[in-house]
């Protein structure tokens, strides 16, 4: 083979800018993502942030064997799943923020994590500090909510010995923790339940040097359990509700957002068995315009979420023809708005009040 | 006129197989109408529509009838409803009851929150909540029928468990009844000669195609008779409440 004139020079169209952008419509530019690996017959979970449920729930609807090991009472109205944290992911962690939270939900699953932190206390009753908003009422008890955790953390370490493909959502870099142990809390305390004690908890806004610690360990620990397995990791494109820097929250957010697509891409480039696909992009990169933003330029439209969801079909088929198939090709109505459940809006409760 | 759930079926039978002196003597001068009724699983989904001066439900539409409108063109100095107070379309969900825990309850199911519990109900009576609501709005003189108590023998007994199954249909009981109180709504209850010590409907009352769920003609009979105590009941309080308000000074 003769050298190439440069190191260009054989680069496929998708690599240029002026092929693949500048003469496109937005909608039109393609060529997002190649895949590492297949998804067809492997057991698929997922977790993370809130962008994190529209991935999980159409992945669920479009027939990919998705694993759910802590399914809602079959009687349950589908309407109130959510309010009780299932049908959102694998389990019923609630959203996983941060790769910290990830990587001690996994430890605190396989019993070589045990937080200091119990409990917190909210109005008469308790809730699960790891968890505070998985269901709408607090446990009456302590021992209710060991209960619940107990058989929670059962489920959560029955995916990780089910699902062959794990899908992780980096969704912040912001996060609370304990002074006493480190242990971390997907929400302030205070804010919906337990006690504000800066003697007793701590900020912290993880680096990349952190957030790649937290997903080595995580990674190593899956791959134990799961030697063939692989994990697809996307950035969900949501930006921060607020921050606890003294930043700017765009700021803020441009921080937590490049940390995270960093982290995902040298972790892809690292190991063989992780993707990552390109959800931030699709939806935030510059070409897209504020196109799949709402008015409050922050959360996702249901178009933006079709948008990311066809091109990640595109590559990864559905087992069968199915409703996003037919969204996609035009043939069906897209779904309604997707209720998903985000504690970060919460934030913003918080902070009208002041 | 009654109208709801299929539990009317025993009570329609008890009207029209009565001989005419019998149904004379059940009765004496009340008279009694159905409107359509149809199973429960058709009240769990949107079932009527109202405009604040009338109710028009068309849940029996879906199985070959008609819609009807409340109140009806006849008009009824009473309706009875029957349904809100059914849990059956609850515990006949084996696989929920089979994998949870019923709160308090300790075993290797999965643990089930008082507030799960509590929302499973009220999702599962949502729509007769709004509908008893929307009959309330436009003053239609309203009474519940309660509905028989589960059979011991049936396959929902056996998977679920005797104590579990009455404890689900208790509380979705009591929910609904405390809010046909809240809403001063009568009850027309189930006489407790036909309740056995351990809460399930006496077998002797089960439908004789071994129903899992309804009662037969004596039992028809006995809720007929006891409606019409009720009405009359409720005609004596109209009576007192228009005698006192009435009275000068």
């Amino acid at each position: 083979m003769p050298e190439p004139r440069h190191p260009y020079a054989d680069q496929p169209e998708r690599a240029y800018w002026p092929k693949t952008v500048r003469d496109k419509h937005p909608l039109d530019i393609t060529d997002w993502y190649q895949k590492k690996f297949s998804l067809d017959g492997r057991r698929i979970a997922t977790a993370g942030s809130c962008f994190a449920q529209h991935i999980g729930r159409r992945l669920r609807s479009s027939g990919f064997d998705f694993v759910d090991t802590e399914p809602a009472p079959t009687v349950l109205e589908p309407q109130s799943r959510a309010a009780f944290g299932y049908h959102m992911y694998s389990a019923r962690y609630g959203n996983i923020y941060t790769s910290w939270q990830l990587l001690q939900l996994f430890q605190r699953a396989f019993g070589t994590l045990s937080p200091v932190e119990d409990y917190w206390v909210c109005g008469d009753g308790v809730v699960d500090p790891f968890r505070p908003t998985i269901e709408p009422e607090p446990f009456s008890t302590v021992a209710e909510m060991h209960d619940q955790r107990a058989h929670h953390l059962a489920c959560v370490r029955q995916m990780f010995h089910t699902a062959d493909v794990f899908v992780f959502t980096l969704g912040l870099t912001e996060a609370w923790c304990s002074r006493l142990d480190g242990a971390v809390f997907p929400l302030a305390p205070g804010t919906v339940a337990g006690t504000w004690d800066s003697s007793r908890y701590a900020f912290a806004n993880l680096t990349y040097p952190m957030v790649m610690e937290d997903m080595h360990e995580f990674i190593d620990g899956f791959q134990k359990l799961q030697p063939e397995g692989s994990l697809l990791l996307t950035v969900s494109p949501v930006p921060l509700v607020a921050t606890a820097t003294t930043d700017q929250v765009v700021v803020a957010t441009t921080y937590s957002k490049s940390v995270l697509r960093a982290v995902a891409g040298a972790l892809a480039a690292e190991y063989e068995c992780v993707d990552y696909f390109p959800s931030y992009e699709i939806v935030a990169a510059s070409p897209m315009g504020s196109r799949f933003f709402e008015p409050d330029m922050r959360e996702i439209s249901s178009h933006g979420v079709d948008h990311v969801m066809r091109e990640f079909f595109r590559i990864h088929p559905p087992p069968t023809p199915t409703a996003s198939d037919q969204v996609a090709n035009g043939t069906a109505t897209p779904p309604e708005e997707e209720d998903v459940v985000c504690d970060q809006e919460l934030l913003a409760t918080f902070g009208g009040r002041q | 006129m009654f109208f709801g759930d299929s539990h009317l079926g025993a009570i329609k039978q008890a009207r029209d197989q009565t001989t005419q002196t019998a149904r004379a003597e059940v009765l004496g001068s009340v008279e009694v109408d159905f409107g359509p009724v149809c199973g429960i699983r058709n009240y769990q989904s949107e079932f009527f529509t109202t405009d604040g001066e009338t109710v028009r439900v068309w849940a029996p539409a879906r199985k070959g009838g008609s819609q009807y409108r409340l109140p009806a063109e006849d008009g009824y100095d009473w309706y009875v409803l029957a349904g809100p107070l059914n849990a059956s379309h609850l515990y006949r969900s084996i696989p929920t009851w089979s994998r949870y825990d019923l709160p308090g309850e300790h075993s290797d199911r999965a643990p089930m929150s008082p507030a799960l519990l509590q929302r499973i109900i009220s999702d599962n009576q949502y729509q007769f909540c709004r509908f008893i609501d929307a009959l309330l709005q436009i003053e239609l003189p309203l009474v519940v029928l309660d509905t028989p108590p589960p059979f011991r023998d049936t396959r929902y007994v056996r998977e679920i468990g005797p104590r579990r199954l009455l404890a689900v249909d208790d509380a979705a009981r009591r929910r609904m009844r405390d809010l046909l109180d809240h809403f001063q709504v009568p009850i027309i209850r189930v006489p407790d000669t036909c309740v056995e010590d351990d809460g399930f409907t006496r077998p002797d009352y089960r439908h004789p195609r071994r129903d899992n769920f309804h009662t037969n003609v004596e039992f028809g009979t006995l809720m007929l008779r006891r409606t019409v105590e009720v009405a009359g009941e409720l005609e004596r309080d109209d009576a007192t409440i228009e005698d006192s308000t009435s009275r000068p000074g």
